[in-house]
Parts: structure tokens; sequence; C-alpha cells
């Protein structure tokens, strides 16, 4: 027999992108209704994504970084 | 007559390195990468520092430098994914046994963290978990989950078909699912 789990998981991330055709829609749709893995794996990816984009990560240049780039930008700009 | 500043790659990096470098960061995840972007950028800017005529800010214009860079990057890793192995391999095989099914279920996420130091842990485990991503799969998985640029127009850019994209956004999801699992978050 087969599953429709791959399909489901691709399509469920799929609209996180662009929005769904409405066959598509209902196809995943009736699987979530009756699989709860699924349904579990694409509430976890519409969190994921959400945590993604909302989150605060600042990132510096470190001084060892910040040294070597200044090193090469003497080297070559002169 | 004109207050444009004295073109200095040292003077570039003291002021704006900061900022070239956070914004390389939103889109490639990775320290090494991100510091040669900015490095390339400012011996760009100053090999093409004719071309600056004080339109713009230069802060504003070593931006739009390195953004070119980071879009050239990513399409190299695209094309190099092309002509590996790698893209032949199909990308959800550690996860679907091949009639489809999971080859392990996917359990309940838990709601995500409330606290604000709980919530920059999770950010910190995210960031690490996003550098363990294939290359190709970070680059693409940043560039449309850290910018906010459509979908649409994100494929025009890259010079990727939307069914590429959706192939490396679900894998890459699907990796970063299990590395926060693996770490205790979510599920």
């Amino acid at each position: 027999m087969n599953h429709f789990c791959r399909q489901a998981s691709r399509l469920a991330s799929d609209q996180l992108d662009l929005p769904l055709g409405l066959v598509d829609r209902m196809h995943l749709w009736l699987h979530l209704v009756m699989c709860t893995a699924c349904r579990n794996n694409a509430r976890a990816l519409q969190k994921l994504h959400r945590m993604v984009a909302t989150r605060d990560s600042v990132q510096k240049l470190d001084l060892e970084q910040q040294q070597r780039i200044a090193d090469a930008l003497h080297r070559e700009c002169d | 007559m004109s207050d444009t500043p004295t073109p200095d790659p040292q003077r570039w990096l003291q002021e704006y390195g900061g900022a070239l470098f956070g914004f390389a960061m939103r889109q490639v995840s990775d320290r090494e990468l991100a510091a040669d972007l900015v490095q390339e950028t400012l011996l760009a800017g100053w090999r093409n520092r004719a071309g600056f005529r004080g339109q713009s800010k230069e802060r504003t214009w070593l931006i739009g430098i390195l953004q070119h860079k980071i879009t050239d990057h990513i399409r190299r890793a695209i094309r190099e994914r092309e002509f590996s192995s790698q893209a032949k391999v199909d990308p959800t095989d550690p996860w679907f046994a091949p009639n489809g099914a999971w080859l392990a279920s996917p359990s309940a996420w838990r709601a995500e963290p409330s606290g604000a130091l709980d919530r920059q842990r999770m950010a910190e485990q995210i960031d690490r978990c996003l550098q363990q991503l294939p290359q190709t799969q970070r680059l693409v998985f940043c560039a449309r989950e850290m910018t906010g640029e459509a979908t649409s127009a994100i494929c025009k850019r890259l010079e990727l078909t939307t069914t590429n994209l959706h192939v490396l956004m679900h894998r890459a999801r699907l990796g970063l699912r299990r590395c926060l699992e693996e770490h205790g978050y979510g599920g």
C-alpha cells in the first residue's frame, strides 16, 4: 500500500512558500484529518517557519575576523 | 563643493563592517563565508571607488555590492549542486520509506518558549542547526526565510525553478525539525 505522507509533508512545506491549488489543498486537508503523524509534522513546520523568521539573532564580526579583513585590505588597497 | 567622504576601505571596515557582516549572516548563516563576503565587498568597493558618486550613502552603496556577492555565491552553489550527484538523490530519502510512509512518526511539538532567555537560547540553537544543513539547502532556506522576499522573486534572483525551491525548502525544514528535536525543542 502506498502512503500519502511523503507528498503531504511536501505540500505542508510548499504552502509556506506559495499558496496551494484547490486540488492539492483538498488532498492535504483530507490526509491531515486522518493522519496524526502528518498533522504533527505540518504543525511543526509551521511553527518552525514562524520561529525562524521572528528570532532575534545578532551576529557580530569577531576581532580575529576583523583583523584578517583589515590585513587583506592593507595588502590589496595601496 | 561636495562632502563625499574620501574612499578608505579601513574606515569602511570600522564603520560598516558590523552592519555588512550582520546583513550577510542573515542570508548565509555561516560566519566564515559571511566574513569572506564582507572582505570581497570592501575590495570590490575599493576597485570601483570611482563608481561611487555620492547619490546614495556609502553604506547603502556597499550593501548593494554585498547583495550582488551573496546572490552570485548562492547561484554558484546551486549550479555546483546540479552538476554533482546530490541532485539525483531523492532528498527526502532519509525520512520516508520507498512506499511514502514515515520512517519515524513525527510527534507533536510543545509550545514555543515564551521567556526572553529561553527564546534567546532557542534562537542560538536554530543558528547552530542551520549551520549543520548542507550548503545549498541552507543558502536557499535563509534567502527565503530571513529576507521576507517573495518566493517568485527569489526563484528569479537565484535562477531556481519553483520545484527546485520547494524540494530544497522541504528538505531543509525536515532537517531543522529533526535537529531542534534532538536538542530538546519541539517534540
